[in-house]
């Protein structure tokens, strides 16, 4: 636990009554001096007086001494009482703020409560909350030697020290780069999604068209209440939603070190706060934009957006018919296995993961831009039905699905990608879709996307049991 | 007889000596006493004024 001083009044038997009891022993001392030393030069001029004098002279130059020895034996006595009391009370605190803390983690562990900010991604156990009096900002708002349920600002205001009793209500912010976090960013469960592939491999549309119907359709299906858990990703789709409509693509993400897109769900087993993560794709460009991509540390799972233009065969495939369509299209210039590398030797230098470790987090592989030529016929739903109604014994629709787009991508001369794949990650499944569904044009008709919402269904049913409902019904 | 009266005479006046010497000494342990009871009970005050007026809960902010 932290020793940094906090804006707030510390408990008395932590600090005060130490000073205190110093302060009372010296005071007393200073009494004592002054009662002894006024005695006896009482004493002494009453010595040389008469009987009565005399006596008095006696009386006085006694009690001298007496202050002196027994000041000196009550000191004892009494500051010997006043630190066991100060000492019991301050380990009878300690051990009571120290089970209250350990609890308020064993509680948080077993929710898999933990602060993620979604602007420096930052994983840490706690925020720093402001007090709702002063504005003053608490850095270790736990119980503590500040108070073991509540601690008192230094502007007077009570403040909650623990979970239990409501702390995440305060503003707080986080504590590496002061970003002002809501509670959900604390106070939740969490899914951690980014959407990883190249410059133009359609990762924007692919977030937004997916938020929209988790929001729109499939939360409410699998009975969970979907809202926003602040007023950036609100934004952000209201933008991306109102381009979609009239027929423009998102615009392009320029951040290399994304902000988070949040979707806060609320149902069954608690409250849960979805990270999506958009890094421009220039970000896969070099291995050093994607350090700082912290939330590779702690993923839900990974979406792996291939442009299949960006692959040689496919554009030698489609040659004749791409000469008119590039602006249409927009091929991703960045080859996918490089794409995937990046991610790959950044998470071994920096996330941990062994040279030849297998990541335990799913990935999804989607081919994108299905809308184009004849993709859709050839690694859509209807490649996928013809590939199950061709198959010699019974064959469900998920491993039909795999079994097309892999054998594709291996045509496409894509083995070396799908076997780094399949080494490197303990579970793929491979999916298509259309962000957009059709080419952008001039028309100005409403994008409609297809195949979003299986891949990131897919992965938050693996990290969450909650979004498996819709498969189990 | 003259011997008897003598001997009298000196005990008691070393009785009359002796009883002087006790009620000064009466006297002075008596004072003694009394101021090691006060001084006790004084320097027990100092202690209980040291502490009441050192001991107090920390201010709080209204």
């Amino acid at each position: 636990m932290s020793t940094a001083a906090e804006p707030a009044i510390k408990s008395y038997f932590f600090g005060k009554g130490y000073r205190d009891l110093w302060a009372t022993i010296r005071d007393s001392w200073r009494l004592n001096l002054e009662t002894a030393g006024g005695h006896f030069n009482a004493a002494a001029s009453l010595i040389p007086g008469d009987y009565w004098d005399k006596a008095k002279g006696i009386f006085l130059g006694t009690a001298s001494v007496a202050v002196i020895l027994f000041g000196t034996a009550f000191f004892i006595l009494a500051s010997a009482v006043h630190v066991v009391v100060l000492v019991a009370l301050l380990v009878t605190i300690y051990l009571a703020f120290s089970l209250v803390y350990l609890l308020e983690r064993a509680v948080l562990l077993i929710k898999k409560y933990f602060t993620v900010c979604p602007i420096c991604h930052e994983k840490f156990d706690l925020p720093e909350y402001f007090c709702p009096g002063c504005g003053a900002v608490h850095r270790r708002l736990i119980p503590s030697s500040y108070g073991i349920l509540w601690r008192t600002c230094r502007c007077g205001t009570r403040l909650p020290a623990t979970f239990f009793l409501k702390r995440g209500e305060l503003r707080s912010r986080c504590s590496k780069c002061e970003e002002l976090l809501e509670q959900d960013h604390l106070e939740s469960r969490k899914i951690f999604v980014p959407i990883v592939g190249g410059p133009a491999v359609g990762k924007s549309a692919f977030l937004y068209s997916a938020a929209q119907r988790l929001l729109d359709e499939e939360a409410g299906r699998l009975g969970l209440v979907a809202s926003f858990a602040e007023a950036a990703s609100e934004g952000d789709l209201a933008r991306a939603k109102a381009a979609l409509q009239t027929g423009r693509a998102p615009d392009k993400t320029v951040d290399t070190l994304p902000r988070a897109f949040n979707i806060r769900l609320e149902g069954r087993g608690g409250r849960r706060l979805l990270y999506l993560y958009d890094p421009a794709g220039e970000a896969f460009n070099d291995t050093t934009d994607l350090i700082l991509h912290r939330f590779q540390g702690f993923l839900s799972g990974m979406i792996f957006l291939i442009d299949p233009f960006s692959i040689r065969a496919v554009r030698a495939e489609y040659a004749d018919q791409l000469s008119g369509l590039e602006t249409a299209l927009n091929p991703s210039r960045l080859p996918v296995t490089d794409a995937l590398s990046r991610v790959l030797v950044t998470m071994e230098e920096h996330f941990g993961l062994a040279k030849t470790g297998r990541l335990k987090s799913p990935v999804a592989v989607v081919l994108s831009k299905l809308d184009a030529f004849d993709l859709d016929d050839r690694l859509g739903e209807p490649a996928i039905s013809r590939h199950i109604t061709a198959a010699s014994e019974p064959l469900d629709r998920a491993r039909a699905r795999d079994s097309v787009i892999r054998d594709q991508l291996v045509r496409w001369d894509q083995a070396d990608l799908v076997q780094q794949l399949e080494t490197r990650f303990t579970r793929v499944a491979y999916f298509s879709c259309t962000a957009l569904g059709r080419m952008p044009d001039a028309t100005g008709r409403p994008f409609e996307p297809q195949g979003i919402m299986e891949p990131l269904l897919w992965i938050l049913g693996d990290a969450d049991r909650v979004f498996r409902q819709r498969e189990v019904a | 007889m003259d011997d008897v009266g003598e001997i009298l005479g000196c005990v008691f006046g070393l009785l009359m000596i002796v009883l002087v010497i006790a009620t000064i000494a009466t006297a002075i342990s008596g004072c003694m006493t009394v101021g090691v009871v006060y001084g006790a009970g004084r320097s027990l005050w100092n202690y209980g004024l040291a502490f009441g007026r050192n001991v107090r809960r920390e201010e709080v902010p209204v």
